[in-house]
């Protein structure tokens, strides 16, 4: 958008550009070693505690938990590709549900607000990303989407036995399955490959670039007008200002030297916690507690995803879930946003649940019920017997900022540039714990009218977060002393910079971010276009 | 590759990892598919583990009575150590129980899994550029 108006864009990032034939179809290397984060993520791991009174651990037993990659296209190059937008519910959860529910419905110490732009402000956008990556779905079947200007570009990824299952099922007790829309080609499009149904798509790239992945999609296109000139190993430590507290650039280390990018202006998009972590460390006397934090909201209203997972068993039946991509998915939203009365629930909100494929081997064998022992000579029976008949559901929940969740510097633990690690103050508050249990049991229930003999949890909710679905922390707003960022996304403190990511959301919504977040960018392009004219 | 463990520590994990992932009917036993050798791998290059499993080791001696005992004890014996360590030593039990499954049924190129025997014991028929809508029936 930008480099094809013409403006000279510089991209500074800090990894390196991953083609089709890096991908690797390798669980243990993508999902439990975070192989694409190995340039710089996996050595700034985030400090975490409960409570704004603890002491943070960097302890995870050991475990890397879900952390971002680094290479040219960010998280859309390993992300599994759900493709959903939010409903119209999410971006005024606040007034709405206080409508309906009164004043009380949500905790004092909850800090949601509505969001500053609507639905329909966002839905040119969607569709404009809909088309430029080639997203899959189907219009029409989800009675709870909001109003749509133009169908999918392409027909949903192909159906399977597992779908199916789930969809009957679910019609039989009168929900509402629709083929889960991906940014995954069924099709080819745009001279772009379609999908092969490898089942590597989570943490790992695609090895025929049938994903959205804009460092297959919109980057290469941009690069092609001859205005953006993308530098990789390049790794911004400040972002600067001048004398009158505009954005004069940003400084990076490329090959061991320090160098200066000077800009006109400056789209801060690196994830919610990089984000945050540049804005806190860029501190200069105009701005004493890091660059457009005067009002000391930098940081604050953060939260997570609390993703459920579910899973049953269907014996005798060969599922054959191991193929296929997460997204090829039958989806509901039933139980998600104000779809459903929350009356007596004490709790607002939901979440989207799917069935889904790319079922892995690692993942399957540690997976099993409660009711079979966790190793030995039972365990291996059990799995031998039964690996290739479990389905798993999942859902992605809302969840909520409250005053004292939090993003802030590590005092004590650095990176191994000496730069503090990112310090995350979170737990999951009640509203949190009841959405999880509601939806666990919905999803429990689905999954025995399917014909599950025994289900189980696969994901339980973890004391913290995982990493890569951070929100907030930047977030925006109309006012200028309880947010970061106005509706366009530019900071009111700093006229010439655009803060894209997640880390804009008031609420989480209860869908994987990256549509809205390519929406909101879009949008914010436009508006900085309009600011440099 | 530096050999990081002794060899009272190796042949101590690899009572402990049998136990975990006994040889049957469904396949070898997890040292036999190359399990000891995965995590060999991740120490030789450095991962944070070794002060767990070395943990593990030695309180697994010291429970069955020293190195020897420790090696000859049968199938049943083994599991009750494994009970024990799991409730006296948890997260560094956990750790070596996730370790041997990452090992068993991970890539084989990591060391563990040897000939996919993993993944068969899964139904799983191993990774593959493209999985048709046959591949995907219900069965």
């Amino acid at each position: 958008m930008l480099a094809e108006t013409g403006l000279r864009v510089a991209g500074i990032e800090a990894g390196g550009r991953f083609g089709a034939d890096e991908a690797a179809f390798d669980e243990l290397a993508n999902d439990y070693r975070n192989r694409l984060g190995a340039a710089k993520a996996n050595h700034e791991v985030p400090t975490w505690r409960p409570d704004p009174t603890g002491e943070a651990t960097t302890s995870y037993d050991g475990r890397i938990v879900s952390l971002m990659g680094n290479g040219v296209g960010g998280g859309t190059v390993h992300y599994a590709g759900q493709h959903f937008r939010l409903a119209p519910w999410h971006f005024r959860l606040r007034s709405a549900t206080e409508e309906r529910y009164g004043a009380s419905a949500l905790p004092s110490n909850c800090t949601a607000t509505d969001w500053p732009v609507s639905y329909d402000d966002l839905e040119p956008f969607y569709a404009r990303v809909d088309e430029t990556l080639g997203v899959s779905g189907e219009a029409g079947r989800n009675p709870f989407e909001g109003d749509r200007s133009t169908a999918y570009p392409l027909p949903p990824l192909r159906r399977t036995g597992w779908t199916d299952l789930i969809a009957d099922a679910a019609r039989r007790i009168s929900l509402h399955p629709f083929a889960g829309p991906a940014a995954i080609r069924s099709e080819p499009h745009r001279g772009l490959a379609a999908c092969t149904y490898c089942g590597f798509c989570n943490w790992n790239g695609c090895h025929v670039g049938a994903k959205g992945s804009t460092h297959v999609t919109a980057i290469p296109r941009a690069e092609a007008t001859g205005n953006l000139a993308v530098a990789t190993g390049a790794r911004v430590i400040s972002l600067d200002i001048d004398a009158a507290g505009r954005m004069s650039g940003v400084t990076y280390i490329c090959d061991g030297r320090v160098h200066f990018q000077p800009a006109r202006a400056v789209f801060l998009s690196a994830h919610t916690l990089e984000n945050t972590r540049l804005l806190l460390l860029s501190r200069s006397t105009a701005f004493p507690t890091g660059l457009a934090n005067r009002a000391g909201q930098v940081g604050r209203n953060a939260m997570s995803h609390v993703f459920v997972g579910v899973d049953g068993v269907f014996p005798g039946r060969a599922l054959n879930r191991f193929g296929g991509t997460y997204p090829q998915a039958t989806s509901l939203d039933d139980w998600n946003a104000d779809n459903f009365d929350h009356a007596g629930l004490d709790f607002v909100g939901g979440g989207c649940i799917s069935a889904i494929h790319e079922a892995k081997p690692i993942q399957t064998a540690l997976s099993t019920p409660p009711s079979v022992p966790r190793y030995g000579r039972a365990w291996k029976e059990w799995l031998a017997t039964h690996g290739n008949s479990v389905g798993r559901l999942m859902a992605i929940s809302e969840s909520l900022p409250y005053d004292d969740s939090f993003l802030d510097l590590d005092p004590n633990v650095v990176d191994a540039t000496g730069m503090p690690v990112l310090r995350m103050t979170y737990r999951l508050h009640d509203q949190e714990l009841r959405r999880f249990d509601f939806l666990h049991d919905r999803m429990s229930e689905l999954l025995r009218e399917a014909g599950a003999s025994e289900t189980w949890t696969s994901f339980r909710r973890l004391p913290a977060a995982p990493f890569q679905s951070v929100f907030g922390a930047t977030r925006m707003g109309n006012d200028p002393a309880a947010s970061v960022i106005d509706a366009q996304c530019i900071a009111h403190e700093v006229p010439n910079l655009a803060i894209v990511g997640a880390s804009s959301f008031p609420t989480s919504g209860g869908y994987q971010p990256t549509a809205t977040i390519q929406a909101l960018a879009w949008r914010s392009a436009e508006r900085l276009i309009e600011l440099l004219r | 590759m530096a050999q990081v463990l002794s060899e009272a520590d190796r042949s101590a994990l690899a009572v402990l990892l049998d136990g975990l992932i006994p040889a049957d009917a469904f396949s070898v036993g997890a040292v036999e598919l190359g399990v000891l050798a995965f995590i060999e791998r991740e120490l030789a290059a450095g991962s944070p583990d070794l002060s767990q499993l070395l943990e593990l080791a030695g309180a697994a001696r010291t429970l069955a009575g020293g190195e020897l005992a420790l090696a000859s004890l049968g199938e049943d014996a083994v599991a009750a150590l494994l009970a024990q360590l799991n409730a006296e030593h948890p997260a560094a039990f956990e750790l070596l129980r996730r370790r041997a499954i990452e090992g068993a049924f991970g890539d084989p190129s990591h060391g563990g899994n040897r000939e996919g025997a993993g993944w068969q014991l899964l139904g799983y028929p191993g990774p593959k550029g493209t999985f048709t809508a046959a591949d995907q029936e219900l069965r």
